[in-house]
């Protein structure tokens, strides 16, 4: 029989700030190490003239199993992690990833074209492409130098 | 996909400055030891996999674009992290495969640490 608990990311922060600790004591000098937030899919929006690009970190997550909303105005990713199947007699030795459902909504600094919005996978970051409304795209503006100013 | 790990020997594969430690699930069978390390943003050749003096040390370099962030919670740093192997594993079958930004290392037990069933005799 598989002897495998289920436990939330949370449970394990205290393990995690602990073994930063000793990473500290133990570590290369000048070397910082940081833990990681429970917040999860970790994402970045990233912003261009045209168009936002949202990336997730999904690490271990596979493309059928995440699911992707969009309006003008927000983008929702939501799924799930499936715990690994493993052999019976399988221990649990050490648990710091997480699993289960999970959603994010992600409110966007611009209004986009829901229609055109296309996303990609990559080595367990999820990218997505939103391009911005016509009237929300950024333009140059012409400036005129107004060499003889009339009388 | 799964390939044998390279033992080498260079004093160290890790450039200076500051990582992120990836999280890691560890479980045990019968006959190994399995880790599951999440990476995400590394591709597989930017991955590194030392084994010496019964550590393990693996590090993954990210990829790094070279945009205007407008909002960001990733850290943008590579990761690292040591594991202190036990005596038994046999080091020379150790392999590794990446899939999505997770790291998938096996870790074979000598034949010695593998639990056997006793046999119990009843005697009458």
């Amino acid at each position: 029989m598989a002897v495998i608990r289920w436990n939330p990311f949370t449970e394990f922060e205290h393990v995690r700030s602990e073994m930063d600790q000793l990473w500290q004591l133990a570590g290369s000098e000048g070397s910082r190490l940081v833990s990681r937030r429970d917040t999860f899919p970790l994402i970045e929006i990233i912003d261009h003239p045209d168009h936002l690009l949202v990336r997730a970190e999904l690490a271990g997550i596979k493309r059928e199993d995440i699911r992707l909303y969009g309006t003008y105005n927000k983008v929702t990713i939501e799924g799930e992690r499936y715990f690994p199947s493993f052999p019976s007699e399988t221990i649990q030795l050490r648990n710091e990833r997480s699993y289960g459902q999970f959603k994010r909504e992600i409110e966007l600094p611009s209004q986009i074209d829901n229609n055109q919005t296309t996303a990609k996978m990559k080595d367990g970051i999820l990218e997505i492409f939103l391009p911005k409304r016509e009237k929300e795209q950024q333009k140059e503006i012409e400036i005129i130098a107004e060499e003889r100013i009339d009388p | 996909m799964t390939e044998v790990v390279n033992r080498f020997r260079e004093t160290s594969i890790i450039p200076e400055g500051d990582y992120l430690i990836p999280v890691v699930d560890i479980y045990e069978t019968k006959n190994e030891i399995g880790l599951l390390i999440d990476m995400p943003g590394v591709a597989k050749d930017d991955l590194k996999i030392q084994i010496e003096n019964k550590e393990l040390i693996i590090y993954g370099k990210i990829r790094k674009e070279n945009d205007v962030i407008y909002y960001t919670e990733r850290y943008g740093l590579d990761y690292y992290r040591i594991f202190t192997l036990p005596d038994t594993i046999e080091l020379d079958r150790i392999a590794a495969k990446m899939e999505n930004g997770t790291v998938m290392i096996t870790l074979p037990k000598e034949e010695r640490a593998r639990p056997k069933e006793i046999p119990i005799t009843v005697i009458e």
